[in-house]
This record gives structure tokens, sequence and C-alpha cells, in this order.
């Protein structure tokens, strides 16, 4: 039997989104200041140092997240960042995509690279025409 | 995991993920990718692909040759 599942990527991980943003060759900055429009800035849990003039903060919600009590896991899932920037003119897209889609794509890519790890499964990457990136886990 | 048994994932240049499990048998399929999922983000859309349909598919084909048995046989009796 096989399933397929699409999922929504929730930034959760900081070290897997250091590797999103050394992939990209970008700063991941901890308890800092991000860069807008006019020298205006916002506190950031986490900072996303762009190369251009505006930054990208990332933070939590302060409640947590209340799982659902599935019984055989005590564990609670910490709340996902939220991502701010400033998206005048175009400059944090040129580096992130639209909608931080390069960031949460190579996000989501360093996080399924480090669980396959914890897990001392194979991987193999493959850049595909369309712009994804397809990862094969075996043992 | 056994040597056939294999994990796909795709992440789109949007950021949305789909996991495909390949060679599984039974209920280790949906056990197999739990463990990503949880850690990616929020479950969106869950579906079983045609391996699953394919090993589903001979119970349904022998029920609809039972039908098409009893039609003939209907028609047979009308005929007489």
């Amino acid at each position: 039997m096989s399933h397929f599942v699409t999922i929504q990527t929730q930034i959760r991980d900081v070290s897997a989104l250091e590797d999103a943003c050394a992939e990209l060759g970008v700063e991941l900055l901890r308890d800092a200041e991000a860069r807008g429009y006019a020298n205006q800035t916002r506190h950031g849990e986490l900072v996303v140092r762009l190369k251009g003039p505006y930054d990208i903060a990332a933070n939590r919600e302060s409640k947590t997240c209340e799982s659902d009590n599935d019984g055989d896991n005590g564990t609670e899932n910490p709340a996902p960042y939220t991502l701010t920037t400033d998206w005048w003119d175009g400059h944090v897209e040129k580096e992130v995509g639209p909608r931080y889609g390069r960031l949460l794509q190579l996000y989501g890519v360093h996080k399924t690279l480090r669980e396959a790890r914890r897990k001392r499964l194979r991987v193999t990457r493959r850049q595909e025409t369309d712009g994804s990136i397809r990862l094969t886990l075996a043992a | 995991m056994k040597s056939n048994e294999h994990i796909e994932v795709q992440v789109s240049p949007e950021g949305a993920i789909t996991i495909t499990a390949h060679g599984y048998t039974g209920s280790t399929c949906e056990e197999a990718t739990r463990f990503l999922e949880e850690e990616l983000g929020t479950v969106g859309r869950r579906q079983r692909t045609r391996d699953w349909y394919r090993s589903n598919r001979n119970t349904t084909r022998n029920k609809n040759q039972n039908q098409n048995q009893n039609q003939n046989s209907n028609q047979r009796n009308q005929n007489t």
C-alpha cells in the first residue's frame, strides 16, 4: 500500500533554518533588528540578514500551541515562527522568492535531511526542471 | 526499512511539501512517513496512490463479474 501526503511547511527548527540560510548565502541572527523601509526596524527572535536593504524578522506567538492529546506522545509541538518583511520594490523577493517561497523550500529540504539523518536513512537529492527539489530516503 | 521501501519528499519552489511512501505493505506505510509529517508542518491532504487501489481492485472486479453473470442469466431466462 502506498499513499501521499501534502504538507504546509511551518518553520519550527532553528538549526534547519540556519542550514537553509547558509545555502542561500545569507546570515541568520538571533535576537536582532530587521531592517525595513526608511530606516524602520522590527525586532525578531530570529532575523534573516539579507544582502539587500531589508531583512526578514521571525517571531513566535507567545502562547504555545495546545496540541491535540494523542495519548501516546506527551511532547508539545512548539509554535511555528511567523515571518515579517518589507516587500517594497522587490528587494526581498529577489533573494527569497515570492512569499518567502525559496526560503521555505530550502527549509523543507534541510529539515527533511536532518530528520533522515536522525533515522539513519540515505538521501539522494535531485533538482527538478519545474524548480522543485526531490529527496529520496531509503535504508 | 526493507530494500524496496523508500520515501520521496518533493518540495516545490513555493515551499509546499509532498511526501510519498513506496513499497510498504499494510499499515507500516502510514507509520513510515509520520516522523516527517509531524516535523515539517501541518498535514493538508492525505491520499492513497494507485498502488493502493491496485491491491484492492481484484475484489471489486470479482463483484462486477458476478453481476454480469447474473445479468446474462436473466437475459437467458427472458429469451426462453
